[in-house]
């Protein structure tokens, strides 16, 4: 049997190696996620490998029931001409963030990353509003979308753009139960997140 | 999202089969009083194949048939076995829109079953986070199905099946001999008791091992039987 | 055939009648025909009828009555008296694709819906699609495959979409749809079955070559010679499994053409009046793609076709002002102020205005774009953070 990607690969090596796949984080406690950003997480999450993770264009991501179920994701430096993802062994051409851009055009920066990487067939962007994060001006909007199994999932980002630096959360879990039972947890640890220079 | 699909592949799973059967159970137990708690059996998922000398999994309309009979006589064998009162649960008669909940409750349950199963074979990939009791939920939509069907629980069951052929085993002998193992025929399942005015899974049994037949009453009857041992009232 | 209304598989009938094991692909189907159970044929309708249920309640399903009715009775038109075997879906989907199944499952992609410019083209790519189920390919494609230990890895891609109780991911729609990569005589043959029944119906048949017409321009849109020549050996969705499009429109149109003249139907008006409905989600779903040069072709189609309609410009702002290079925001500007020109109401292309102003740091000029789009689009999705920029 072959088993084609290197993640699965990994995951086995994981599996049978009996390494930490994740790393508890703790309520109260403040951790780096990423560049220059630390948070405070509230209420139970784990963080999945850094090894796991490293070929995603993520800094950070946790997850509460599991890396098939829900997820908060760290960006804490996308740069001018970078994309917000990474899609490995792939001629994918992924839409880049630049400065200079206003929220509407992150907004669906964000809308085409998630939906050329990862070959979704619909999502859809909503409520964009003005929202504080890090401390500066930033923004938030919600997102609904179908993913490759037909689960409708939904999404929260919250994010700001400051000396040409695009820093982000996104916390997405399936619309159904999910999505709600840690919203507020994901919304009060992006309250706490700073950053470490300031 | 991309890169947690990857992680869910089942076929870790089976390359690395330990145990035939296991089962959890959630801090609140299952509340199963005999032959009198109702319980909703969601429509079950069978899938019969048969793996062909070149590696093909041919699908077998008519074995699938045969499984899906025995594994629903079977499960009548366990209810009557374990005194469980199960109807059937006929989605057709809501609207539309509801019937669409319904379709993305099965999928969500596909997704969580899945997750469930894989943490609960391989600790490595369960999440601190999730250490304790057993704790999963597919959320309060879930009481469509009661008021439906006026049931206590509803029963999610997924069975997948799959035989070598006669090349295919001469051809497992030969790789062996070299050293190098290739996919034999496999038997995963997993099965959800779920409370329908929480969503809680109360119950959550797995069956996976390289052996067994669902496309004889027998041996299906003793699949069935293994998958739901840890299922007590 | 149904597009909107749920219909069960009758295969159990119709089994105990024909009972013929091993029944040859290839071979023309019946109507109401239904294979055995312990058939192969059998075992692959199987599949699909999973993936069929699977497909009912799916999000991704366009239920509009009107436009199901719409495709349905066009296939029905093409299809005769196997109309009742077949069942169709209209997916919402930003790619051009139709597939059909053994089973009679047949799916109409709405990147399709979007590029058809006529009712003849959609009827081309329906009766096509008719064709293979006629002709019963996907049999005849797995009877000469199924020996074959190189298939495999290939159909273990359908296996693994079409078993596990997941069925219907998107992969798993694409290789489903996909799976007998039919051969080039097969969508010849089905090309041909296709071209005859839209004569029959009273279609020009010229627009089944207008529609490879269409998808070659919009292939090597943007691209240099040399470009071209490689893109032509470039997998894609669609290309990846069908002959070069270059021979089936050339092929086409001879074909088209040994059919005697008359009037005939292209529908231009009717199929574009149907569409118009769903034009801007199709549209915002095809942007997202961040295909640029492609979307392009398709918005100047859409200008030809509409000429005086501000959508179009509309749209090729969006496209310049999501690409965001060089000189790309002066060509947005340009589009914008076209669309306006041709609709001073038009909520979205002020949208577009307001962001391009506020880019260049124009905080005035944005402000009076953004007040106006706050004004002919009160429910806007992004109303809360326009605002803020208006210090409203």
């Amino acid at each position: 049997m072959k088993i084609r990607n290197g993640m699965a690969t990994l995951l086995l090596v994981f599996v049978l190696s009996a390494c930490a796949t994740y790393s508890k984080v703790d309520t109260g406690q403040r951790v780096p996620v990423g560049e220059g950003i630390t948070v405070t997480a509230v209420g139970g999450w784990a963080s999945i490998s850094h090894q796991l993770i490293s070929n995603t264009g993520a800094d950070a991501i946790w997850t509460v029931d599991g890396p098939s179920i829900n997820h908060l994701t760290f960006y804490s430096a996308i740069r001018s001409g970078e994309p917000m993802l990474v899609v490995p062994n792939s001629d994918v051409e992924l839409p880049v963030w630049r400065t200079g851009m206003t929220e509407p055009d992150v907004m669906e920066f964000v809308e085409g990353s998630l939906a050329k990487a990862n070959k979704l067939p619909f999502i859809e962007t909503e409520n964009l509003r003005p929202h504080t994060f890090l401390g500066q001006p930033g923004f938030a909007f919600e997102f609904n979308l179908v993913n490759q199994k037909q689960l409708e999932i939904r999404g929260l980002v919250i994010g700001t753009q400051a000396g040409g630096v695009l820093r982000m959360m996104t916390y997405t879990a399936p619309k159904l139960h999910f999505f709600a039972k840690d919203e507020a947890s994901a919304r009060a640890i992006a309250a706490t997140a700073q950053l470490t220079g300031s | 999202m991309r890169y947690f699909r990857l992680a869910m592949i089942p076929l870790l799973a089976l390359v690395l089969v330990a145990c035939q059967s296991t089962g959890e159970l959630a801090q609140e137990r299952p509340q199963l009083r005999p032959g009198t708690t109702k319980i909703a059996l969601m429509p079950i998922d069978v899938q019969l194949f048969e793996l062909t000398a070149g590696g093909l999994e041919e699908p077998k309309a008519d074995w699938t048939r045969q499984a899906e009979v025995h594994v629903r006589r079977a499960i009548g064998v366990v209810q009557t076995e374990k005194q469980l009162k199960l109807v059937d649960f006929d989605a057709s008669t809501l609207p539309l829109e509801r019937q669409k909940v319904m379709d993305q409750l099965v999928r969500l349950h596909e997704v969580v079953g899945l997750e469930a199963f894989l943490q609960n074979r391989f600790p490595q990939l369960r999440p601190p986070t999730k250490q304790g009791h057993f704790d999963w939920s597919i959320g309060t939509e879930v009481q469509t199905i009661a008021e439906v069907t006026g049931a206590r629980y509803g029963l999610f069951v997924f069975m997948k099946d799959s035989y070598s052929s006669g090349g295919r085993v001469a051809l497992n002998v030969v790789v062996a001999l070299l050293g190098g193992s290739v996919r034999g025929g496999t038997q995963l399942g997993y099965a959800s008791l779920v409370d329908l005015q929480t969503g809680q899974i109360a119950w959550f049994g797995t069956l996976q091992r390289a052996a067994g037949d669902l496309r004889d009453q027998e041996p299906a009857e003793e699949a069935v039987r293994t998958m739901f041992a840890t299922l007590s009232n | 055939m149904h597009f909107t209304r749920r219909h069960l598989l009758c295969g159990c009938a119709a089994t105990a009648l024909t009972g013929c094991v091993g029944a040859g692909g290839g071979k023309p189907i019946a109507a109401g025909y239904a294979p055995a159970l312990d058939s192969v044929e059998g075992g692959l309708w199987e599949i699909f009828n999973k993936a069929e249920a699977d497909l009912k309640f799916s999000p991704l399903r366009m239920t509009d009555e009107e436009l199901n009715r719409y495709v349905t009775d066009i296939a029905c038109r093409l299809a005769g008296s196997h109309c009742p075997d077949m069942r169709g879906y209209l997916v919402r989907t930003p790619f051009f694709n139709a597939s059909m199944a053994p089973n009679g499952m047949m799916q109409v992609w709405s990147g399709l819906l979007l590029r058809c410019q006529n009712e003849a083209q959609l009827a081309a790519v329906l009766g096509h699609e008719i064709g293979h189920y006629l002709k019963r390919h996907s049999l005849q494609r797995f009877e000469q495959m199924r020996d074959n230990a190189t298939i495999a890895a290939f159909l273990g891609i359908a296996v693994a979409a079409a078993g596990g109780g997941a069925l219907a991911n998107l992969p798993g729609l694409v290789a489903l749809a996909n799976i007998f990569a039919f051969s080039r005589e097969q969508e010849r043959e089905a090309d041909g079955v296709g071209l005859e029944l839209m004569v029959n119906a009273g279609y020009s048949p010229i627009e089944a070559s207008e529609i490879w017409r269409g998808l070659i321009q919009e292939r090597d849109a943007g691209l240099t010679a040399d470009e071209r020549a490689d893109r032509k050996d470039k997998s894609d969705v669609f290309f990846a499994s069908h002959p070069a499009p270059e021979d089936r429109a050339q092929t086409l149109a001879l074909q088209a053409a040994a059919y005697p003249g008359g009037k005939r139907i292209v529908g231009e008006e009717r199929y574009l009046a149907q569409a118009r409905a769903f034009r801007d989600m199709m549209m915002q779903d095809e942007l997202r793609l961040h295909q640029h040069d492609r979307t392009l072709v398709i918005v100047d189609r859409m200008k030809a076709a509409n000429p005086g309609d501000a959508d179009p410009f509309y749209y090729e702002g969006e496209v310049y002002r999501s690409r965001n290079e060089g000189l790309d925001d002066g060509l947005a500007m340009r589009a914008y102020s076209r669309a306006i020109e041709a609709d001073d109401d038009h909520g979205l292309a002020w949208r577009g205005i307001g962001i391009l102003h506020r880019r260049a740091g124009r905080e005035a000029d944005a402000a009076t774009a953004f007040q106006r789009y706050l004004e002919l689009v009160p429910d806007a999705s992004d109303r809360l953070m326009i605002q803020s920029y208006v210090g409203a």
